[in-house]
């Protein structure tokens, strides 16, 4: 009885630490980036063009997600739906692969059992891609696959007698390339942060797993995966971000100049297309509309994610407390009742 | 003697396993090696050996010509200052976001307090926010409002509030961090934010480190922002941004001079990598040990 | 303690918010008055604006005076050499140019400095963003920093843009620049000086006028051409131009384009062919568009398909290694539509031909083309907050205006410049050879006329960068195949114009 309202007492008394600890990280942010984020939300319900300054109501995601009679509204409707299902196309086609990859990877490099040599070596080259400038790596890659007749896969065609081949002008090749770069450029990130998960996890259960005789198909089903689903959580969650705001490479992957490749461009390329383009095509109101829509549906995407895996532990500890609780105001009541006695 | 045949049949396919997981691991290095292996070569290259073959295994004798050829691409090429920029923007933003981002997270974690839920559901909102739209709004405001163009504040201090670091963290810090260490430095005595610094600090260092080189390299390779705060003074422009000058040009290439500007970027943060990697990978197996 | 924080959070957005209203309505009012505008006056405005501008500068002289009634309203050739009177102020230290490469500059600093003393040393330039994309998007928020600036430099794309908008740019006559002035000066970059109310805001020291330049040994030996003139008769015309191509392409063993790229035939056509503005109104009418457009899809089609044009594009390495003797796509074209800037040193010919000791170094000879052309050109711009205003004034003036400067500018820097009694000397001279051509040939000569060919009585619009940019991707999508018919190619360019630019209405 005691211990219980010490408890409570404690937890009280700490709490200002609570908002000490998380105050820098809002007020930085609140200074940083509230203005902005207000801004996109008032940008959705306002024109566009030389129309930026008058209220439209839901006009902008009427139109995007409806569409509407003239060329205009009709094209950005197909626009934002075509720029949407390529980032979907893309984010799954270099989710899967990478998140393979790198449990994979990260199991390996953490079981004790199996003897890879030159593993820090691997475990460092593995991550370099993941450094070098997404500019970078796009004008790379383009030396390998793109639109000119000089890159090398076409020399290598032409060099045997055949024809060109225009990769940039075929959906498949387009968004086959970016998707394994996207993997090349990320799985090294991910298997860090997998492992750093997987050695995170108490050793003192691998031991009792083997101890028990487990196999490591296993101890992998068993003991590491469900052990390591914060940090999955965690990898699905930004991946899901960082996928539906996927930006860079798709952007920047194209041959011909000023000239987007159109099986690439994604939501975000379509926000910035309508954002950040010369004085005359400004386009705010459709770029504050997408970016909130985005929002949603990354938000929602978000929840779900969360509720499939919510946590257990947490609601646990969430229900003693209320059994606490509970406990602490019968026995208060007791006494009560105890003391008019 | 059966017992031992068992143990050599395991040893087998362990050995057997190793070696099929060491073949694999030998592909994934040759795929990541090769197109920055490409990328030096052809540094070494002239133009037009490029513009001939663009591709080649064999690295040529140009680098030094290409090196004194970024200048004539872009005036503003300037090794020395570039590193020095990058490096003040890229070390500055990682100190205070890994600093603040586990300070945020062990505030999430060990209090219990009223708002406490609802700070973590904004956390986690904010993440979910395309950064295309935010940050020009973000450059208005900076700029237009703030008057701090050309200035490092802008790209520095909002590391502070880095929301997937603190997400990161946080979840790092549930799954493998006592929360009876907190109590036990309590009764000890220990104040709230020694116990934060002396003991939450080291025992996070894994995580610490993982996104230490994740900031740095996010800082150093941020062209978006950089470009749009540093706009006209020379003196403070950044490695990106100067390699971007270089790459933009589009009368007069040098294709070698593009290449070995990419290279010289990309050095030093490999370099800076490969040293601070023997040290991550140690703190990840560090991290490993706990209870 | 939660309410009170809630409190304040709340009044902290509002404020910012506030803050966010208060930005965002004076840069949107200004840009909405420009637009519409524009769009109610483009047409007319525009066109009287050319007419002045071309040839008659007497008239042009007194319409700009009646509406300044500042200037005095002769234009003889003394006013020309004078500098008007300057509002702007002189508080400034340095003259601030902007600029997104600095080549230019740095040739005119030293020749602007010994033409006017005062200035020796009170000039600096200042590089904003890598390219003129980046530079048309970064300006603005160099302006917005509060940071000095004096004049800037504009692309053909969006100087229109640019000089649509108040806040932006200021009427050169507040640096005592006058249209009088430009009485030597090609037509058409003063057109393009001027916003939709018809005021002069920017100022052009380079005419880019183009021609067609081709490969000198493969003439010779597939048309049996040997000289520039005989080469011009196979190409005087469009209908000449293709049949040439077909006899080359033929002879070649069809291997030899005639034309570089989809795009520098549609540079050429539209600029020699267009008779409208593209946005009328602030309308693309269908009829409209289908006059502007030409039989310009079907004769890309036919071509593109024979064969007669290249299919790579232009500012990619292709585009380079076409031009060559050797390598992956030895002699796939025969020549280029290039502008006078590609035409110098380090230009985009040098790169064709490989750089000095490539393949094709010194082959080239240039003809006027089919039609007279342009392709960019630069401008320069007075901001608002210009405090040189003197100093501003002679630096246009020196660039733009004077003989001596220009001339000496012309010969240093190998640029064609804005002034054509200084182009009629130089060209007279026959001193002036470029070793990028056969036997040294002066591309100036050539141009000459060219240049004197460009009309742009009122058909330029602030949004043609775009609608050339559309138009070349509905053009080259229907050409390698992925749309179906000429109605499908129009219907694509006229939908992504529409979604690009909401200020305009597409019928």
């Amino acid at each position: 009885m005691a211990s219980a309202a010490q408890r409570r007492i404690k937890s009280i008394s700490y709490a200002k630490y609570g908002y000490i600890f998380i105050a820098p990280f809002f007020i930085v942010y609140a200074f940083f980036q509230i203005w902005p984020l207000i801004n996109t939300f008032i940008l959705s319900v306002y024109g566009n063009g030389a129309e930026g300054d008058t209220f439209v109501g839901m006009q902008n995601f009427q139109t995007l997600l409806f569409g509407g009679d003239d060329r205009s509204a009709r094209r950005i409707h197909e626009e934002f739906f075509r720029d949407f299902g390529n980032t979907l196309i893309l984010w799954v086609g270099n989710f899967i692969p990478q998140i393979l990859l790198s449990l994979i990877l990260a199991v390996w490099f953490t079981d004790s059992k199996l003897h890879i040599p030159g593993q820090g070596f691997f475990k460092v080259v593995m991550y370099l891609p993941n450094i070098i400038t997404a500019v970078s790596v796009a004008a790379l890659f383009m030396r390998f696959f793109s639109n000119s007749n000089m890159c090398l896969v076409n020399g290598l065609i032409t060099s045997s007698g055949g024809q060109a081949y225009m990769f940039e002008d075929s959906a498949f090749w387009s968004r086959a390339i970016v998707m394994f770069i996207q993997t090349w450029l990320w799985f090294g990130n991910t298997m860090i942060m997998m492992m750093s998960g997987i050695l995170g996890i108490n050793p003192s259960l691998f031991e009792a797993a083997a101890i028990d005789g487990a196999t490591s198909g296993q101890v992998l089903r068993k003991v590491t995966l469900p052990l390591l689903r914060p940090m999955v959580v965690y990898t699905l969650i930004t991946s899901m971000i960082g996928g539906l705001q996927m930006f860079d490479i798709p952007f920047l992957f194209h041959t011909k100049k000023e000239t987007l490749n159109k099986y690439l461009e994604t939501a975000a390329v379509f926000v910035y297309k309508n954002f950040r383009t010369s004085e005359d095509k400004v386009q705010y109101g459709y770029a504050g509309a997408a970016s909130i829509i985005l929002f949603i549906i990354t938000a929602l995407l978000g929840i779900l994610v969360f509720r499939m895996n919510r946590d257990a532990d947490e609601a646990r500890k969430k229900k003693e407390r209320k059994e606490l609780v509970k406990a602490y105001k019968r026995e208060q009541k007791m006494a009560k009742m105890g003391g008019i006695d | 003697m059966e017992q031992v045949g068992v143990k050599d049949n395991y040893k087998t396919i362990q050995n057997l396993k190793s070696a099929g997981c060491f073949i694999v691991c030998i592909l994934l290095t040759l795929i990541c090696l090769v197109p920055l292996y490409i990328m030096i070569v052809n540094a070494c290259r002239g133009h037009n050996a490029i513009l001939q073959s663009p591709v080649s295994l064999i690295p040529g004798g140009n680098f030094v010509e290409n090196m004194k050829n970024i200048t004539t691409q872009s005036p503003q090429w300037n090794l020395w200052l570039g590193y020095r920029n990058s490096l003040i923007i890229a070390a500055g933003s990682t100190l205070l976001t890994v600093f603040f981002s586990a300070m945020t997270a062990y505030g999430l974690t060990v209090y219990q307090f009223k708002v406490r839920d609802g700070a973590y559901t904004l956390i986690l909102a904010v993440m979910m926010i395309p950064i295309q739209v935010t940050s020009t709004g973000f450059v208005q405001f900076m700029v237009g409002t703030l008057g701090l163009a050309d200035s490092f504040i802008p790209l520095i201090v909002p590391a502070i509030a880095a929301p997937a670091i603190v997400f990161y963290m946080r979840q790092y810090m549930k799954s493998s961090f006592p929360l009876d260490i907190v109590e036990a430095a309590r009764i000890d005595g220990c104040s709230e934010f020694r116990t934060f610094i002396s003991i939450a600090l080291p025992m996070m260092k894994p995580a610490i480190a993982v996104q230490a080189i994740f900031a740095f390299v996010q800082n150093w390779n941020n062209y978006y922002t950089q470009n749009m705060i540093l706009i006209s003074n020379d003196k403070m422009i950044t490695m990106p941004m100067m390699v971007q000058k270089v790459l933009g040009q589009d009368k007069n290439i040098d294709l070698g001079a593009q290449y070995a500007a990419v290279a010289l970027s990309v050095i030093p943060i490999i370099l800076i990598y490969v040293c601070l990697s023997r040290f991550i990978v140690g703190g990840v197996a560090l991290g490993g040990v706990k209870e | 303690m939660n309410k009170l924080t809630r409190t304040l959070a709340l009044l902290a957005a509002l404020a910012m918010t506030a803050t966010a209203f208060v930005g965002c309505g004076e840069d949107k009012d200004s840009s909405s008055t420009a637009a519409t505008t524009a769009a109610e006056e483009s047409s007319e405005k525009a066109t009287t604006a050319a007419e002045e501008s071309s040839e008659e500068a007497t008239t042009a002289a007194e319409e700009s005076s009646e509406e300044s009634s500042e200037e005095s309203s002769d234009s003889d050739a003394t006013a020309a050499t004078k500098l008007g009177a300057v509002s702007m102020p002189d508080t400034g230290d340095t003259l601030t140019v902007l600029c997104w490469t600095d080549t230019d500059l740095k040739a005119m600093f030293p020749i602007v400095e010994a033409a006017y003393p005062d200035m020796a040393g009170k000039i600096a330039y200042q590089n904003v963003g890598s390219n003129g994309t980046e530079a048309m998007e970064q300006y603005l928020t160099y302006f917005s920093s509060g940071s000095d600036v004096d004049l800037y430099v504009c692309d053909a794309d969006w100087v229109l843009s640019y000089e649509n908008n108040d806040e932006y740019s200021a009427p050169l006559e507040g640096v005592g620049i006058t249209e009088d002035m430009y009485s030597d000066a090609y037509g058409y970059t003063v057109a393009m000086g001027k916003d939709t109310k018809g005021v002069l805001k920017g100022a052009s020291w380079q005419a880019a006028a183009g021609g067609y330049c081709y490969r000198t040994d493969l003439a010779e030996q597939y048309l049996g051409v040997t000289s520039p003139k005989d080469m011009q008769a196979k190409v005087a015309d469009w209908d000449t131009f293709w049949a040439t191509a077909a006899e080359v392409y033929t002879a070649s063993g069809n291997k030899t384009a005639m034309a570089d790229t989809l795009a520098g035939v549609w540079r050429a056509y539209s600029a020699g062919n267009r008779t409208s503005a593209w946005v009328q109104n602030g309308t693309i009418t269908a009829d409209n568009a289908k006059a502007c457009l030409g039989d310009f899809i079907s004769m890309a089609k036919t071509n593109y398909d024979a064969g007669y044009i290249t299919t790579v594009d232009q500012w990619t390495d292709d585009w380079y290694a076409i031009g060559q003797s050797d390598g992956a796509m030895a002699n796939a074209t025969m020549g280029y539509f290039f502008p006078s800037w590609s035409l110098a040193a380090g230009g985009q010919l040098e790169s064709s031909e490989g750089g000095e000791g490539g393949s094709t170094y010194g082959l080239y000879a240039i003809t006027q083309g089919p039609t007279g052309w342009f392709w960019g050109g630069s401008w320069l711009c007075v901001h608002p907050n210009c405090d040189n205003g003197t100093f501003a004034g002679q630096f246009i003036k020196a660039m733009t205006v004077d003989d001596a400067t220009m001339k000496e500018y012309c010969e240093s820097h190998s640029d064609f410049v804005n002034n054509k009694s200084v182009m009629k000397e130089v060209v007279a001279d026959g001193s002036h050879t470029n070793p990028l051509f056969k036997d040294g040939q002066d591309q100036f000569s050539v141009l000459y006329d060219s240049a004197d060919a460009i009309t742009l009585d009122g058909i330029a619009t602030q949004y043609d960068g775009t609608i050339n940019t559309k138009l070349q991707d509905a053009v080259t999508a229907y050409c390698k195949g992925d749309l179906a018919d000429e109605e499908a190619c129009y219907n694509e360019f006229l939908d992504t114009v529409a979604a690009a630019i909401s200020d305009i209405t597409v019928e």
